[in-house]
């Protein structure tokens, strides 16, 4: 073994193979305070559900909404020994966790319903869509569930940005990430070299590490050795491919655009150095949509739910908690007792719920907004998309005001049909979307795809479906969005019990909006329960 | 036609334009097609919105409060409503609430492009990018 320091790809250490080796000499334990050192967090992700022991059995826990949260607390409480009653208000459990496909119903309120009209085997995560690779949570439970993951690509180099109505050569076109990525990092690397070799950095860098720096810049932006000049390079593509023979052969090799195009273009917002945290590399889907985890958990905590039955009040006193309920299929009337509540409906919901909370606790209740969020997603008779720009899974960025990206579905390849995502939007562009009626919402997504893939993306569209997550009843909005201030004042008082009742949701983690957050939320919760209960 | 006809015709078109309100700065159809566009998903193009989930506006002691109220509610948001202020220029915002303002059971004052200037300055230049999951 040589220096454990310098034994990376001869670039000196990586930052896994000095873990590694602290992990041989010392153990796991120094590992952990490495990663702490290396300023790498081991205590904000949760990697499994808390180790509870005793037993809560003679105990009742009502569970308010069947969404990740609610079935996190059923399956782990019952575990336990507890008696779990999950009150779920539709006729099927998983919350916000929804995948149209043939046959799906829905319902907006005040506005239209929907049958989705795509078919067998095709379909579209209207709810959460993504599970980053750190999202240990959500990972936790699909291998726990054996819910197969394939990987959503979130990420193409070969997909197309376009900026419409902008200065410049790249307006109204589309163009490929990786023609702007290797462009916008060729000449700006361009500059800072020729500004370093000419000792204008000097005041900055000492000598040894502008040399170094100049070979950094060299080496990532494929600038030439001889007068660091960036002339393109052949991963931003081909004029002509490179292929067998004498023609193609070695192929023509692209120019790069004018570094001036590219500013004005403003296409570079769509670059970063690294992708946002919850947005890197590796991204995962279920197989089959992402309702395979709700369904997953379903199965094993199905017998404890009681669906269509729609919470209209909760008591509770020193001795225990009554949940008064509606069954909106019959109209009947009923209640269930239980020792403790474990509220897992959304905020922007419970809000509207006669709960006899204390006053502070409504109050911070009401300081927490929801997004308006919403998809549009329309199935495509062909695949022009892999077939005529080769361009598999990933989005296209646009500044369109309308539907801000259109996605290129991660599952079936090269099958004949698809059903990709015409429209992601928020705030004020989906309450503007959700706005108009459904055949104009497709209009909308239609005209706007047109201008991407001129001639092919409306003469291949088949059947669309929209969902707006603020025009839900029993959702009223995407996910929680706390300002400042209300994570600092309401956000941990709403982490507390008050009296028997506890809440749950992506709403009390700093995970809004994903999955991992109702786990953890459940997770943290539900301890907090048993060891009350158990005290 | 008969001649009667047309004369009560006339009258008609005349008592419309007699009960019109006083002439408005802001126009009132270019701020019904812009509820329609921008608030009606939730509040309903009624304005009567759905009771539990949106708030009406018609009848609405906010809706037909003090003005700089109601527009610093609607640039900045608040709780399931997203914050308007990039998304509907001064002119279009003025007509929108001025609508809102004189519609349904509402009768309150017009509101000014420059009144929704003022204020828009007056809040932090902080804009949170919509963010997706």
């Amino acid at each position: 073994m040589g220096n454990f320091m310098f034994d990376g790809f001869g670039m000196g250490p990586t930052r896994r193979h000095f873990l590694e080796q602290i992990g041989r000499v010392a153990g796991t334990s120094m590992v952990m305070a490495g990663l702490n050192a290396f300023g790498i967090s081991t205590a904000s992700a949760t990697d499994a559900p808390p180790a509870l022991t005793g037993s809560g059995k003679g105990k009742r826990i009502i569970i308010l909404g069947a969404g990740h949260a609610g079935q996190t607390s059923a399956y782990e409480l019952s575990k336990l020994g507890y008696e779990c009653v999950v009150l779920e208000a539709r006729g099927f459990a998983g919350g916000r966790c929804q995948t149209a496909r043939k046959g799906t119903k829905v319902q907006e309120l005040g506005g239209e319903a929907q049958t989705c009209k795509f078919d067998e085997g095709q379909h579209l995560n209207f709810g959460p869509w993504r599970i980053p690779f750190h999202h240990r949570s959500t990972l936790h439970y699909t291998r726990e569930f054996g819910v197969p993951l394939e990987v959503m690509v979130n990420d193409n180099d070969a997909a197309y940005l376009y900026h419409e109505n902008v200065p410049g050569a790249l307006a109204n076109k589309p163009v490929r990430k990786l023609e702007l990525l290797a462009d916008m990092h060729g000449h700006t690397n361009e500059i800072v070299a020729k500004a370093a070799a000419g000792g204008r950095l000097d005041d900055q860098l000492g000598a040894d590490d502008r040399a170094l720096l100049l070979e950094y810049l060299v080496s990532e932006g494929y600038l030439s050795k001889s007068d660091l000049s960036y002339r393109g390079t052949e991963g931003r593509g081909f004029k002509v491919n490179p292929g067998a023979g004498l023609s193609p052969g070695a192929g023509i090799e692209s120019e790069p655009y004018a570094f001036s195009d590219i500013l004005k273009s403003q296409l570079w917002r769509a670059l970063q150095s690294v992708g946002p945290y919850d947005q890197q590399r590796t991204m995962f889907q279920p197989v089959g949509g992402m309702d395979q985890i709700a369904m997953a958990f379903q199965k094993r905590v199905g017998r404890m739910t009681r669906y269509f039955a729609e919470v209209e009040k909760v008591r509770q006193s020193e001795n225990g908690v009554e949940a008064f309920y509606v069954d909106t299929k019959t109209g009947q009337r009923a209640s269930v007792k239980g020792d403790y509540c474990i509220c897992a409906i959304p905020l922007s919901v419970v809000r509207g719920l006669d709960i006899n909370f204390s006053r502070p606790f409504a109050d911070a209740i009401g300081q927490v907004s929801y997004a308006l969020v919403g998809k549009i997603g329309l199935q495509m008779k062909r695949r022009f998309w892999e077939l005529d720009d080769h361009i598999y899974g990933g989005h296209i960025m646009t500044n369109f005001s309308d539907i801000n990206q259109i996605s290129l579905p991660s599952y079936g390849w090269q099958k004949e049909k698809g059903v990709l995502l015409g429209a992601y939007v928020f705030q004020a562009t989906a309450a503007q979307l959700s706005g108009q009626t459904l055949a104009e919402r497709l209009d909308t997504a239609l005209a706007a795809g047109e201008k991407v893939f001129p001639g092919r993306y409306r003469a291949s569209f088949d059947s669309g479906f929209s969902w707006f997550w603020h025009r839900a009843q029993y959702n009223l909005g995407g996910w929680a969005e706390w300002s400042p201030e209300g994570r600092k004042t309401a956000y941990p008082k709403l982490l507390e019990p008050d009296g028997r009742i506890y809440l749950a949701g992506e709403h009390l983690s700093h995970l809004t909006g994903w999955q991992a957050g109702a786990f953890e939320s459940a997770w943290q919760q539900i301890e907090k329960l048993h060891h009350r209960a158990s005290a | 036609m008969t001649v009667k006809k047309i004369g009560l015709g006339l009258l008609a078109l005349a008592a419309t334009i007699l009960m019109a309100p006083a002439a408005s700065a802001q126009d009132m159809y270019a701020g019904k097609v812009g509820f329609a566009k921008n608030c009606s998903a939730c509040h309903q193009l009624t304005g009567l919105g759905i009771k539990g989930a949106f708030p009406a506006l018609s009848g609405s002691p906010i809706a037909q409060g003090p003005e700089d109220v109601m527009i610093s509610l609607v640039l900045q948001g608040r709780g399931g409503m997203p914050s308007f202020k990039g998304a509907i220029p001064e002119q279009t915002l003025a007509d929108i609430l001025t609508y809102v303002r004189g519609s349904w059971a509402n009768h309150a004052s017009e509101v000014s492009p420059e009144q929704i200037m003022s204020i828009k300055q007056a809040l932090s230049e902080v804009d949170q990018r919509p963010k997706g999951n």
